[in-house]
């Protein structure tokens, strides 16, 4: 984890919330390349949160800060530089998972099409399960529709990447190796993830840092053994 | 007694004309929508293709689509439809106009009314139920399931993706269709006044195409084009609107495609005046 660089810095923020509960303001700093983990009792304000960070909902109040490296790769590629992915998106219905991981490459002119082609497939191919990724995506698994969706997100080279509920409906095999490959961008591609989820296995083993939100408070931790104790009263 | 019904009958129209009045305000605000929307896709459209020349992807999509409403609708709807009006109206209107007018007139019949006016309304009403309806679940149902949302927030412009290749293609497709259709009708329609009539009236081939001018071709493409962007753009506008439910789709598709149906008869009618 690198502390030098904080990439996002919320200041006193708080999500718009209209028909949630009020809610209490969020001060951090993320830096680059760590793995955040939002957790909570409820996911549509750890959610509002993980929006809000990401600058999808501006704040009621308070301000979220990006470093200009953030803000610079932006402009300069025409890519976005945060990549989001709410917890029901879903891939191109029509097209098969390696066309839709190209497809915002070639959108963006990325690179030259033999290029995109040839990083697509490498980047499918992290992820060992024995997949065809030449089919639709209705007759995919849940697990490889996750894992596309997020090669498609981080084939764009994002700094940032939001994951809501990445575990849902995952059973505890392919947790494991889906936790194993979101915890590999952190340090293979250097990219700072930050997800909302609730499984304590995943954020004891990868977090560098929790962030637990109450309707009340908002607690920021950066060991594990600090926020067990925290939860364990 | 009297006074009652008629005071029934008074608030009767009233109802009517509110309710017309409402439907009418209602179609024109959604037509200077529907506008604005295809002002908007195809300046971004073009604008993006402008400025990202060696891309292909939206140039892909647009010959892909081509190749889906204007190939495949040619085989068989297009050609048998054209065997159908050939026979059923081009033959029997040369048969019954030679009868009562000169062959100039029997051409001009022709066409201005197969070549200019039937032909490209049915080839719409078709391009409409086999295409536009089609083309309004798909995008309906990939607006519900968040394929549409996951786009945008890689940086995906959707109406440069999603609308501006049907919008082209819908055109094109048309006006192509629009042509093999006049042109199959109108030849078939000769053969068979020739087989039942006379052979003789094979000599309106050459007197139909002296009698083509350039203002009539040109009022056929802008037509035909215009019909065909109305149609994808109803088609896309009203299926990027489903945001919810699933029965948005179904009820999203019925308006895309009335509302396809009835610009499509106001415009023939603008062009007429």
């Amino acid at each position: 984890m690198n502390d030098e660089v904080a990439l996002i810095q919320a200041v006193s923020a708080i999500p718009n919330l209209d028909l949630l509960p009020s809610s209490a303001s969020l001060n951090c700093k993320i830096s680059a390349a760590s793995l955040v983990c939002l957790l909570g009792q409820q996911f549509s304000v750890i959610n509002a949160y993980m929006q809000m960070l990401a600058g999808i909902n501006e704040p009621s109040s308070g301000s979220i800060n990006y470093a200009d490296i953030l803000l610079n790769k932006g402009e300069n590629n025409d890519c976005p530089a945060i990549a989001y992915l709410y917890h029901n998106s879903a891939l191109l219905s029509v097209l098969n998972g390696i066309d839709n991981v190209k497809v915002p490459a070639i959108y963006h002119q990325f690179a030259a099409n033999i290029e995109i082609d040839k990083e697509a497939h490498a980047l499918v191919g992290e992820l060992e399960y024995g997949a065809d990724h030449l089919i639709l995506p209705a007759f995919m698994s849940t697990l490889q529709r996750r894992h596309l969706l997020i090669v498609r997100a981080i084939i764009l080279k994002p700094q940032v990447l939001f994951i809501e509920n990445p575990f849902t409906s995952l059973d505890r095999e392919q947790v494991r190796v889906f936790g194993k490959y979101i915890a590999s961008l952190v340090k293979s591609k250097n990219i700072t993830v930050i997800t909302s989820n609730a499984n304590l296995d995943f954020v004891r083993s990868y977090a560098d840092k929790m962030i637990y939100i109450t309707s009340k408070n908002v607690h920021v931790f950066n060991h594990w053994e600090t926020f067990s104790d925290f939860i364990n009263g | 007694m009297m006074r009652s019904k008629s005071v029934i009958s008074v608030s009767y129209v009233w109802q009517l004309l509110d309710v017309i009045g409402k439907s009418t305000t209602q179609f024109i605000i959604n037509f200077v929508e529907l506008v604005f929307f295809i002002v908007t896709v195809l300046r971004r459209g073009f604008s993006f293709i402008h400025k990202n020349k060696q891309n292909a992807l939206i140039k892909n999509a647009v010959v892909r689509e081509i190749i889906f409403d204007g190939v495949d609708t040619l085989m068989p709807t297009i050609i048998v439809l054209s065997i159908i009006i050939g026979f059923s109206v081009t033959a029997q209107l040369i048969m019954v106009l030679q009868t009562l007018g000169s062959e100039t007139k029997v051409v001009t019949i022709l066409l201005n009314f197969v070549t200019l006016e039937l032909c490209p309304l049915i080839t719409a009403i078709v391009i409409i139920c086999r295409c536009g309806s089609a083309l309004a679940i798909v995008i309906g149902n990939m607006s519900i399931n968040q394929e549409v949302k996951g786009l945008e927030l890689l940086g995906i412009d959707v109406l440069v993706y999603f609308a501006f290749p049907p919008l082209v293609s819908k055109a094109i497709s048309q006006i192509s269709l629009s042509v093999y259709f006049a042109a199959l009708s109108i030849t078939l329609g000769i053969f068979f006044s020739a087989i039942f009539d006379s052979p003789t009236n094979l000599k309106y081939f050459s007197i139909l195409i002296d009698s083509i001018e350039p203002k009539e071709l040109l009022y056929f493409l802008i037509k035909n084009m215009l019909f065909g962007m109305i149609i994808g753009a109803n088609a896309c506008y009203h299926g990027l609107h489903v945001s919810q439910s699933v029965t948005e789709v179904p009820q999203r598709t019925q308006k895309a495609i009335m509302n396809s149906l009835l610009s499509v008869f106001i415009i023939n009618a603008l062009f007429m005046i």
